[in-house]
């Protein structure tokens, strides 16, 4: 699982996580165009998820 | 004739001598012979091939501790066991009377262990039953005997010599041949079989001590279609079909267990020479093939591996066991064999018609023992199990199991070329239950579900009069509760406090803390608890990393936070936050209520990486759980239930919200956790219904089950945090039946509290876990294999929680909130899951069985261990309280409460543990030390201290030199004293017959092996030595015993 390669995906509430590039993303996320191994994704995370409020909250608050 | 044993050969007499009632290494040849039938002819043909064979006229002598075999001359009067014959009155009775005799056990000592029987069912019809002790012939030897036999009898009817070449070698002979070779490949076998994974089998097989009566077979055949691919497939990459099979079964493993390291033991015959091939003996080779799953290969890739690994491993000698220092389970924990098609005897057996008759054989080696023969173009597999998982309902796991075997088989025929995660393995069954365990992770529809400050307000606005919390004398109404949160959350908005901040809450156990909790939700803000005594710099971490500027609390905070003081109690002066009516009636500026995707409380966590990291939960997840909980623990007003848990541990959510969401009183433990018998004690302990207890804690009231004032009116108590232990959960039920009703929960704070919930009735678990249970209200629960699907009832895999309960993430932790909170397929688009890192599995009755961390690994001295094992089997001996194992210094150490000595727990495990898993070092301690969670604190343990005991003490007494001057002389060492481990001195199984042996001739007492096994050190032999003789003693006449006790002299 940690060899192989990884996407960077987000959902609707601009949440981030990881999904395998070899396979179709469950519905309600989609890739953000990042891909590497799971460390590079994680990185890549880590310096773009900056609010990490869900975006409804975002938009309420 | 005497000669050595071959070290197959000495194994099995060792195993038949530690326990003697094991039937399971009989084997058998059972036949019905139709047609006119010559008893004098057939009792002649069995003369003739006894005399032939050396193996069917060899008993088993031991001198000094040492097997021999001693053959009879041929030809000897009385060397042919007699001929039973038997009339049975019909052929259901024939079935009895053949089950009976090949489930029958043999005692080594007792002679030839060969028996013969003839059923009678009618004049023409009988059936013969030979059976023999795995110790002088193999499966081969069978189809030997029967077809010497065959030869000899027709030889006898026609009036003619039997038609058999002489024999060229004899198992004498072999038997010397044979201790050379094994000794040569001793070294293969220690190198090839170090460090073994851990013996994990489907659905807990081996687990658990087996042949409760519950063993069995489950057999399935592989149609000819399948078997033609396996067969091809085998072709193509120059291989057998013994390897594409061995290869399969490694993957049936591999998916049910996640290890990438799979051992399984299988027999040659061991006649590779064409001497050896006319000879009945045991010759057959057990070895074990060590499979390397790693990296998801192809299974055609797979296959080549394999192919090498039997190329190297199916030419050597058996495994010497005995001198690979780690248990036979682990080295071997199951086997795949696969015979040749049985075509019956290839010459004729005078006028009788030679067919099959059914043998009744219950008895099973392993945990799980699969044996295949090919038939008619088919394949018959065999799946044989022990009873040893413990579960009542292993026959049709097995069943599943074997059923699962199949669907594999064909997938690897059709599709070789696929990764081995891709192979198909589950049934339609199986997919079919992975839905239905999973729960359903649906919440109620929103608009339907209020959050629970909505559920509060309707209950104040319900009975505002009622008791809401009790406190030492303290009572405060849930009127009062209201008033005074609406000031404090009026007083938190005039300090700046905006909704969708984080607060902290800071307080000792009390009113205010709980009105805190709520003023913080009223302010529209979510809190983040901590302990009274938090470290400065811990929480002032975990609060900025929050962002959160304002703390409730009354300590002095460092520089940059406002600390917000709560209000004392309903008569304190008014205008403490401002000028008196300035804030207005209760609930007349509360601001919004929060929606459900706000945020209601962090809770800060330890990291792996030793920075706390903030949990963050959003109301509908509180909402959820507080719902289900309700209504779950059937919590109404009137119940009384303890807060027990500390405020900055989210167990408090379970304890607090629900009991004020029902109307019922909350009853706060003001002078600590600790003091929770006090409070049962005092006056009002008695009203007290239901408490929530880590489950470490509740083991220590359970150890003192007789001194706590358990409240009559209890009638629930809920438990989690760790494993719960069988032994606890049925002294609990001695105690109160039914009358308490007991929930065991689990659940990590990033799924809100609780995610399953078990209710553990009256089924004993015995040497089973007690459940974690099923996924509760709008939860789903999937066990992940390392590819990320999910695994049916059986398998091992990663605990991932989904729906309503999964947390928001971990405040500014990006990067670990992607990686633990993943993209839930089996959920509503845009789903997440939270992924545990607990390995469990799901029980044959579809509960969730906890089975540690994957990252919980322990390791000694090279050895695997887990220690959630060796304290399970501790917590089983009585006089063990609770029980924590650990590593210290390269060492296993036990931390354990209760009377029982280490000594004495040494020997308690080493009845069911393999050594490696018994702790060297022991600290008996008055409690566990436990943190504020509830859990072992680690840190807080003492570093264990050799005894001075452990130092050279000469033995003293006659027993002890008596037993201290065997040992030197078998061990080989110049000075043994009495608190020497017998292992730890380079003993092993053999040498402990020797020294029974020994102990027998120096004082005609009989010490059984198992007794050397079980007392280590000379101390505890000898103690054990003297009982003996006592027991000996007493049953002797004055001048036996004066006899007796003179030739003791050492």
């Amino acid at each position: 699982m940690t060899d192989s390669p990884m996407l960077v995906v987000v959902n609707d509430e601009e949440q981030y996580s990881v999904w395998w590039s070899d396979r179709e993303p469950p519905a309600g996320w989609r890739p953000t165009g990042f891909s590497g191994t799971r460390e590079e994704c994680l990185d890549h995370i880590e310096k773009v998820w900056t609010d990490m409020r869900p975006l409804s909250a975002r938009r309420d608050g | 004739m005497k000669a050595p044993l071959s070290p197959a050969q000495e194994r099995l007499w060792l195993l038949q001598r530690l326990d003697p009632r094991d039937a399971s290494y009989s084997m058998y040849l059972v036949r019905r012979l139709r047609g006119p039938l010559d008893s004098g002819a057939l009792e002649g043909a069995f003369a003739d091939v006894v005399a032939r064979h050396e193996s069917l006229r060899t008993r088993f002598e031991e001198e000094d501790g040492v097997p021999w075999a001693v053959a009879g001359p041929p030809g000897e009067a009385g060397s042919v066991p007699p001929v039973e014959w038997i009339h049975a009155d019909d052929e259901e009775h024939a079935r009895r009377i053949v089950a009976e005799r090949v489930n029958a056990p043999f005692d080594l000592a007792e002679g030839v262990p060969l028996r013969i029987a003839v059923v009678a069912i009618g004049p023409l019809d009988h059936v013969l039953c030979v059976t023999m002790h795995h110790i002088i012939g193999d499966g081969w030897s069978l189809g030997i005997l029967l077809d010497d036999l065959a030869e000899c009898y027709t030889a006898r009817l026609r009036g003619r010599a039997p038609n058999l070449a002489p024999l060229p070698v004899q198992p004498s002979d072999y038997a010397r041949w044979q201790r050379r070779r094994a000794e040569r490949a001793v070294p293969y076998w220690q190198e090839r079989l170090a460090d073994p994974p851990p013996p994990d089998l489907p659905f807990g097989l081996g687990g658990a001590p087996g042949g409760d009566g519950r063993a069995g077979y489950q057999v399935v055949r592989v149609g000819r279609e399948v078997t033609d691919g396996l067969e091809r497939l085998a072709r193509e990459h120059k291989t057998t079909l013994f390897t594409v099979l061995m290869a399969a079964y490694q993957v049936l493993l591999h998916r049910h267990t996640g290890h990438d390291d799979v051992l399984v033991g299988t027999a040659v015959a061991g006649r590779d020479r064409v001497e050896l091939e006319p000879m009945v003996g045991y010759l057959s080779q057990t070895v074990v093939l060590r499979g390397d799953l790693g990296g998801d290969p192809a299974f055609t890739e797979l296959l080549r591996r394999i192919r090498q690994e039997a190329l190297t491993a199916l030419s050597r000698p058996s495994v010497p066991f005995e001198r690979i220092p780690h248990p036979a389970e682990a080295l071997m924990p199951t086997m795949f064999i696969l015979h040749t098609e049985d075509a019956g005897p290839t010459r004729p057996f005078g006028d009788l018609s030679v067919s099959f008759f059914p043998d009744g054989f219950r008895q099973v080696k392993l945990g799980l023992s699969v044996e295949a023969w090919p038939d008619g173009g088919e394949i018959v597999v065999s799946f044989g199990h022990d009873g040893s998982s413990g579960s009542p309902h292993e026959a049709q796991a097995v069943r599943r199991l074997a059923d699962r075997f199949l669907i594999l088989l064909g997938s690897v025929a059709a599709e070789p070329h696929r990764r081995i995660s891709e192979l198909r393995v589950w049934t339609g069954d199986d997919e079919a239950d992975i839905r239905d365990m999973a729960g359903d992770g649906a919440p109620e529809p929103e608009s339907r579900t209020p959050t629970v400050p909505e559920m509060l307000a309707e209950t104040i606005r319900r009975t505002p009069g009622a008791v809401a919390v009790i406190c030492g004398e303290i009572e405060v109404t849930y009127g009062e509760l209201d008033r005074r949160a609406a000031r404090l959350a009026a007083a938190l908005r005039a300090r700046g406090v905006r909704p969708g901040d984080v607060v902290g809450v800071c307080l000792p156990r009390s009113a205010e803390a709980i009105v805190a909790l709520l003023a913080v939700w009223r302010a529209g803000a979510a809190y983040l608890p901590f302990e009274p005594d938090e470290p400065e710099q811990r929480m002032a971490f975990s609060l900025a990393d929050a962002g959160a500027a304002h703390v409730i609390t009354t300590r002095a905070l460092p520089a940059g936070l406002t600390a917000v003081d709560p209000p004392a109690g309903e008569h304190d002066e008014p205008g403490e936050y401002g000028e008196p009516g300035e804030y207005g009636e209760p609930g007349a500026d509360a601001g919004p209520s929060p929606r459900p995707g706000d945020l209601a409380y962090v809770i800060s966590t330890s990291g792996s990486t030793g920075r706390p990291k903030g949990v963050a939960v959003e109301h509908r997840a509180v909402a959820a759980r507080v719902g289900w909980m309700r209504q779950e623990y059937g919590l109404a007003p009137g119940d009384r239930v303890v807060q027990f848990a500390s405020l900055s541990f989210d167990t408090h959510v379970e304890e607090v919200f629900p009991t004020l969401a029902a109307g019922a009183t909350l009853v706060l433990l003001p002078g600590g956790a600790a003091t929770l018998p006090d409070l049962l004690a005092a006056p009002g302990g008695e009203r007290i219904t239901v408490l929530d207890l880590p489950t470490a804690y509740w083991h220590h009231l359970v150890e003192e089950i007789d001194q706590i004032a358990w409240p009559p009116a209890l009638r629930l108590v809920v438990i989690g945090g760790d494993q719960a232990s069988g032994g606890v959960v049925a002294r609990w039920r001695g105690r109160f039946g039914d009358a308490v009703r007991l929930v065991n929960t689990y659940g990590p704070t990033e799924a809100a509290v609780i995610a399953t919930a078990a209710d553990l009735g009256g089924t004993p678990y015995g040497h089973a876990r007690p459940p974690i249970g099923r996924p509760v209200g709008a939860t789903t629960v999937h066990l992940l294999d390392p590819a990320g699907a999910p695994v049916p009832k059986g398998a091992i895999g990663e605990l991932v929680i989904g729906g309503a309960g999964v947390a928001r993430g971990y405040l500014r932790r990006p990067a670990l909130t992607a990686a633990a909170f993943v993209p839930d397929p089996l959920g509503p688009p845009g789903a997440r899951r939270y992924r545990t890192g607990d390995r469990a599995r799901w029980t044959c009755d579809g509960e969730l069985e906890f089975l540690g961390r994957f990252d919980g690994q322990l390791k000694v001295r090279g050895f695997r261990i887990e220690p959630g094992e060796v304290e399970a089997r501790l917590l089983d001996h009585p006089g063990v309280g609770q029980a924590f194992v650990t590593v210290h210094a390269e060492e296993l150490v036990a931390y354990v409460t209760g009377t029982a000595t280490g000594e004495e727990l040494a020997a308690h495990l080493a009845r069911t543990l393999p050594r490696h898993l018994v702790p060297t070092a022991w600290v008996t301690l008055d409690a566990l030390p436990l943190t504020s969670r509830g859990k072992v604190d680690r840190a807080a343990l003492p570093a264990p201290v050799r005894a001075s005991s452990a130092g050279h003490v000469p033995p003293s007494t006659d027993a002890e030199l008596l037993v201290a001057g065997i040992w030197a002389e078998l061990l080989g060492v110049s000075s043994v004293g009495a608190n020497d481990d017998f292992f730890a001195l380079g003993g092993h199984s053999l040498l402990a017959t020797r020294i029974a042996a020994r102990l027998r001739r120096a004082i005609g007492v009989e010490v059984p092996v198992r007794t050397i096994f079980e007392r280590r050190t000379v101390a505890e032999l000898a103690v054990a030595v003297e009982d003996l003789l006592v027991a000996e003693l007493e049953g002797m006449s004055d001048e036996e015993a004066e006899r007796l006790l003179s030739s003791a002299e050492p």
